[in-house]
């Protein structure tokens, strides 16, 4: 009986589904509208059209955006916390910037937790670990109890100095759940054990408020799945692209807070690596946002914190640079007359002036058509037939204003939006001490291919990439993901008062953990891996520089790290301070449980360009040339080593790759296009 | 990258549109990438959690092109120590690799003597191109104090090092004499030293980008677009000033008192609306005061130009363009226009009574752009001495601003604890990491109920912090907090916020203590209790919709006193 492997990641408009049989390679795509509502029936429908029995399913992985969307809706439950006497009010005075300074009406984020829902309790240990007051268990019960009598579903609890010594947490965690088990209780030390009070109760605060609504989402799933005959586990993508349990999702929603961008990136490192192209700097456009990342000898970039919705979450995210620019985004104009694009956007609903549904604000989709960059009466594959008058409208009134032509306007949307999307290709390349030229460029999402040839120009990096699959390209990162978990153990001492021996037990303690764990999930010894890495940094700095560390880690492998570390601060900041004292602030294991990964598939060979060719159509890809009749490939007949000339436009039912003047196009051995960038 | 066919000799045409927004866009970014060099390396909390620290890149001509500021207070004065560095070396005097500071109050710009400014001369095919510059606040500076802050400084020698516009390196090689005059008058010299590399570092960055610019476009069609993108801001700023009805606006405000124990000090502002100008002129403010509360031109400068900024294209990216429809005027003498040797330490607490004139003045003209006050003062306490965990003991300073209430408007309450307009994306630091890196413990950090001024709108409340000294020897504060006399003001009838104020207990006895202390003496046991106030109501208490009022009740933002006698609710709670 054939054992498929099925990946399915939820966004905003569609549910996409890949299916993996291991033992030919082959793979089948299925895209069905997303089910806002009820986001597991759209994943259940897209598996069953997939037309294969759930019980032939051996793996079935999976990115939602359950977690983030009952954030950003704010439907999560009721919650409440406890801290220490003195310090309710941690969550809410949170750290008193205004980053929009010049703005007199700038407002925080509202607490998750609002103030009669925070109660303070005694008990209190210092930054020594050292207990100054016991924890009073009976006042516990009472604000617990009380808290309860206002509603609460969910309880976190965040006591300050946690991190250094988590007694208090861990045994106030225990009682709540012993004696008021109906409650969701996060104790921020399961979460992230980490110091800065704020960020830790907000990552706690966070966790128990989405808890119940993702526990019910993953639960119904299992459940659902169950009912089809699928007997194995469901497996839920985290921020950090790595795979974990569903049950163990459920008790910690805060780690898959960026589940389906993650995916994404995480399937261009491991197909970067088939496929030789180790460093990548990856770029994925949907309607309203471009994500971008990037990724060195094969690994995606980790950060250990970042701010969702405004909160500070500490967990690892996969280093994924966000920006309001998409097929959706707005052209508009300014009080000078200028031009200018986005970051807003017309969303779905209305969506672009050619979708025909009300909008008649002039967007980079109602460009693309302007400009013939996009098949209107092929747009997903046909199935949704764009209005190129509504378009063409929609973009006058705003060259009109601007005192600009039609194509002059909607060529100049996309330069703009085309340079706001390389400042964020510089954000991660650049600015991070990466030159963009050591990486090929790889595009994703619905329209990531049609930007491709000007942002590898404006970034001089040589050589483009459109994989295989690339509107769903995260389904195929689900299938090539790891389980993955991650520990951290805050040191905050210079490396002159630590030994190895005192590191390298850290290290163990960590790696038995994850070990126990891997166990746990089913995983083999044999394919278990661990990844440690020091989070360090000059005596005095406040922020961190990660580096990875090698095992065994004896005296040797210290003087490597602190020179790595060097190293590695002289890349991302000009210069090293090689006399000055080196803090070690973490110490990070993350324990890796392997997963067979699908190996790209060889493309076939043979046949000419000529066979592929569907149609010319007029199309304007330079101001200077205008509009010119320019040949329309059919990527599915495109055969490996056939190369194109630019100007031309490569064709696939959900994503079209322009190749600009001067510029060519190859079809490498896996099927993916591979853009020469003189 | 190899984009080598711009020529220096060839003309350009006017840049079209696309190129300006282009180019615009990449100004910022440059300036915004020096800031997080800074922010990223920095080696004082004051300048990596606080981000008293402003960055930009600037033309030949010294004039703003792009800036990225951590400080609201610090919108608009690099220009200024660019001008003087290229009017004392000229052009000739320029070279690739040399990096001026100065600090000076009264001729660079300069606002107090901790925050130096690095200037770097960028070139492009042997010609000065632009100019890269960073001020940074270095937590000392020498001088009588620790922190080189006091409120009671009679004359700037006493306030600390003094750098005129001088080079750090000259082509490129390293004043090794000026650098260890420096390190050996400060309080923390590792610190120092190491803001210092980041200042650099940040410096090295505009060079690099600005040069990517340029053999990208040229420096014909690059200085062409900059000039339009000036032109544009410009426009965009004189746009906001004309809808500000024409006419003259007077305001008023007082700092408590000019060092522990001395007399307010006046700031008052006549403002002129007259189309798209917009003048503030501050005759008639005091003359310059006996203590540190005193500013030089660049400092008064700045303040107006960031509330300029407040009231007309806040989201909008500053340049030299944003504030050419802006006149200011300060008699030489006044408090806000000082010479050397008047000590300049507390600019800042001047500055934000300097935005709150501003602000006052423009508030019945501009009611739904300028709400009621906030509790406008930094706030700040600084605490040093030797902690004796160390063998020997390690000198220790911590110091940061506190957060307070702002101001109700029409249809808003004022947020509660937010930092001052001074300040900008100015974070407090984690009372853990308080904690673990000093001789202090935390006993609470809390919201303030009532602090908020009552209004038909509520004022936001402030916040009080209470740090324990729990050892060391040679322990001082320094104390940098206004508003405990004159609080936060009301608009249309809301009540004033809670003032702020600081109160010491000492075996079990709590006394007040003076809001501007400098090196006052600490003993471990003592607790120190820093009350940031609150921010101003809008409108009569008494028409606050009663949910709301019951929504504070159940919150615990007002107690149930405030609510029966300010806002007038029957109903007993519960």
């Amino acid at each position: 009986m054939t054992r498929y492997r099925v990946a399915v990641d939820t966004g905003g408009t569609f549910t996409d589904v890949m299916l993996l049989e291991p033992a030919t390679g082959a793979i089948q795509t299925v895209k069905v509208p997303s089910n806002p509502a009820h986001p597991d029936r759209a994943v259940v429908e897209g598996i069953l059209a997939l037309g294969v029995d759930p019980a032939a399913i051996a793996f079935l992985g999976h990115g939602t955006t359950v977690a983030i969307n009952t954030l950003v809706q704010r439907k999560g439950v009721k919650t409440g916390l406890i801290t220490t006497r003195g310090f309710r009010d941690v969550l809410e005075i949170q750290r008193t910037n205004r980053p929009d300074m010049y703005n007199l009406f700038f407002r925080k984020p509202v607490p998750l937790a609002p103030r009669n829902l925070r109660a303070e309790i005694d008990e209190r240990i210092l930054a020594d670990g050292t207990v100054a007051t016991p924890l009073d268990i009976d006042a516990l019960h009472a604000a617990v109890a009380a808290l309860l009598a206002q509603g609460i579903q969910a309880l976190a609890i965040c006591f300050l100095n946690s991190y250094v010594n988590p007694a208090h947490e861990e045994q106030a965690a225990a009682y709540v759940r012993a004696h008021f088990p109906d409650l969701a209780v996060t104790a921020s030390v399961e979460v992230a054990k980490e110091w800065r009070e704020y960020e830790r109760s907000s990552t706690a605060v966070l966790n128990a408020y989405l808890t119940p609504s993702v526990s019910d989402y993953l639960s119904r799933l299992d459940g659902a799945m169950g009912e089809q005959g699928y007997s194995g586990r469901v497996l839920i993508t985290r921020s950090d692209g790595g795979l974990t349990l569903s049950r163990s999702a459920a008790r910690h929603p805060a780690i898959m807070l960026m589940s389906g961008p993650a995916g994404g990136v995480l399937g261009a490192a491991e197909y970067g690596r088939v496929c030789g192209y180790p460093n990548l700097i990856t770029f994925d456009i949907g309607g309203t946002t471009c994500d971008v990342s990037l990724i060195r000898n094969g690994q995606p970039l980790l950060v250990r914190d970042r701010l969702v919705e405004g909160y500070p979450v500490l967990a690892p995210f996969i280093d994924i640079y966000s920006i309001g620019a998409g097929g959706g985004t707005l052209g508009w104009v300014d009080g000078a007359a200028m031009l200018r694009v986005g970051p807003q956007s017309a969303g779905a609903d209305p969506g672009p002036a050619c979708y025909g549904r009300g909008g008649d604000q002039p967007t980079i989709t109602d460009a693309y058509v302007v400009l013939g960059l996009v098949d209107p009466t092929r747009f997903l594959g046909g199935k949704m037939p764009l209005q190129p008058d509504l378009a063409h409208a929609a973009v006058a009134r705003l060259a009109a204003q601007v005192g600009m032509d039609v194509p002059a306007c909607a060529a100049g949307m996309i330069t703009i939006l085309d340079h706001a999307m390389t400042a964020a290709l510089r954000v991660v390349s650049v600015e991070r001490g990466h030159d963009p030229r050591d990486f090929a460029l790889m595009a994703f999402g619905g329209a990531g291919a049609l930007h491709l040839g000007a942002l590898a120009r404006e970034l001089g990096i040589p050589r483009g990439l459109v994989p295989r699959y690339p509107s769903l390209f995260s389904a195929w990162g689900i299938l090539a993901a790891d389980l993955r978990h991650a520990y951290t153990q805050t040191v905050n001492r210079p490396t002159s008062e630590l030994t190895a021996a005192q590191i390298a037990a850290w290290i163990d303690e960590m790696i038995a953990q994850g070990t126990t764990q891997l166990h746990a999930d089913g995983v083999t010894p044999g394919e278990m891996v661990f990844a440690v890495s020091l989070d360090m940094r000059y005596q005095g700095q406040e922020h961190n520089v990660n580096v990875p560390a090698t095992l065994p880690f004896n005296e040797d492998a210290l003087v490597a790290l602190e020179q790595s570390f060097h190293a590695a601060h002289e890349r991302a900041y000009t210069y090293a301070l090689p006399n000055d004292p080196i803090m070690v602030t973490n110490v990070r294991v993350d324990a890796i449980g392997r997963q067979p990964t699908p190996a790209p598939q060889l493309w076939r060979a043979g046949g000419d360009a000529a066979h592929a060719l569907r149609h010319r159509r007029p199309v304007l890809l330079s101001l200077r040339t205008g509009y010119v009749e320019t040949p329309v490939y059919d990527r599915e007949r495109l055969a490996a080593g056939v190369t194109l000339e630019g100007p031309c436009i490569v064709e696939e039912p959900t994503s079209t790759t322009v190749v600009q003047s001067g510029q060519c196009l190859t079809v490498d051995d896996y099927g993916n296009l591979v853009l020469a960038v003189m | 990258m190899s984009h080598t066919h711009e020529s220096p000799v060839t003309v350009v045409a006017q840049p079209d549109k696309i190129t300006v927004e282009v180019i615009r866009n990449y100004l910022i970014t440059i300036a915004e990438e020096m800031k997080k060099v800074i922010e990223r390396t920095a080696m004082s909390p004051i300048i990596y959690e606080v981000l008293d620290f402003s960055t930009g890149v600037f033309t030949r001509e010294a004039k703003l092109m792009g800036q990225a500021a951590g400080l609201t207070m610090f919108l608009g004065t690099l220009d200024l120590a660019v001008e003087a560095a290229l009017k004392k070396f000229g052009v000739d005097g320029l070279y690739p690799g040399d990096l001026i500071i100065t600090n000076d109050p009264y001729v660079g710009g300069g606002t107090h003597l901790n925050d130096v400014v690095c200037v770097s001369p960028i070139f492009y095919q042997g010609r000065l191109v632009a100019f890269g510059a960073v001020r940074a606040h270095w937590l000392d500076l020498g001088g009588k104090a620790p922190f080189s802050q006091m409120s009671d400084a009679t004359e700037i020698f006493q306030e600390g090092l003094l750098f005129p516009i001088i080079k750090l390196y000259d082509r490129g090689v390293l004043n090794e004499a000026l650098y260890e005059v420096i390190l050996a008058n400060v309080r923390i010299p590792s610190a120092v030293g190491g803001d210092l590399q980041s200042q650099i570092a940040a410096c090295r960055i505009a060079e690099r980008r600005i040069v990517e610019l340029l053999e990208k476009y040229g420096l014909e069609t690059f200085e062409a677009a900059v000039t339009r993108i000036m032109d544009n801001s410009e426009v965009q700023v004189r746009q906001a000033i004309a809808a500000i009805p024409d006419g003259v606006y007077v305001g008023e405000d007082y700092v408590d008192s000019a060092g522990p124990g001395g007399p307010p000090v006046c700031v008052r502002v006549t403002v002129t609306v007259t189309g798209d100008e917009i003048s503030m002129d501050f005759t008639g403010s005091d003359p310059a005061t006996a203590s540190s509360f005193n500013q030089g031109w660049g400092a008064l400068l700045s303040c107006c130009r960031a509330m300029l900024k407040c009231i007309t294209t806040p989201q909008d990216p500053t340049n030299d363009g944003s504030f050419r429809a802006l006149h200011v005027t300060a008699p030489k003498g006044t408090c806000l226009n000082v010479d050397k040797p008047s000590p300049v330490c507390m600019y800042g607490e001047l500055g934000c009574h300097v935005m709150d004139a501003i602000w006052k003045a423009l508030m019945p003209a501009l009611p739904d752009r300028l709400p009621a006050g906030h509790y406008g003062t930094v706030a700040a306490q600084g605490l040093a001495g030797w902690d004796t965990a160390f063998d020997p003991p390690r000198f220790f300073m911590f110091g940061g601003p506190n957060a307070g209430g702002w101001g109700a408007g029409q249809n808003w309450d004022g947020e509660n604890a937010l930092i001052c307009l001074g300040d900008g994306d100015t974070r407090n630091t984690p009372m853990e990491v308080i904690e673990a890196k000093y001789p202090i413990r935390i006993r609470r950090y809390e919201l303030v109920p009532d602090s908020g001024g009552a209004g038909e709108f509520r004022g936001g409340l402030g916040l009080v912090v209470e740090y324990e000294m729990v050892r060391g020897e040679g322990l001082s504060a320094v104390f940098v907090c206004g508003r405990c006399v004159f609080p936060a003001f009301g608009s249309a009838g809301g009540h004033d916020g809670l003032p702020s104020s600081i109160y010491i207990t000492r075996g079990g006895t709590r006394g007040p203590c003076t809001c501007q202390a400098a090196g006052l003496p600490l003993q471990v046991g003592d607790i120190i209790t820093v009350t940031a106030g609150g921010g101003g109501g809008y409108g009569d208490p008494r028409r606050r919709d009663r949910a709301r009022v019951r929504a504070d009740l159940a919150l615990g933002y007002i107690t149930p006193a405030a609510a029966r006698a300010l806002y007038g609710l029957e109903e007993s709670p519960e």
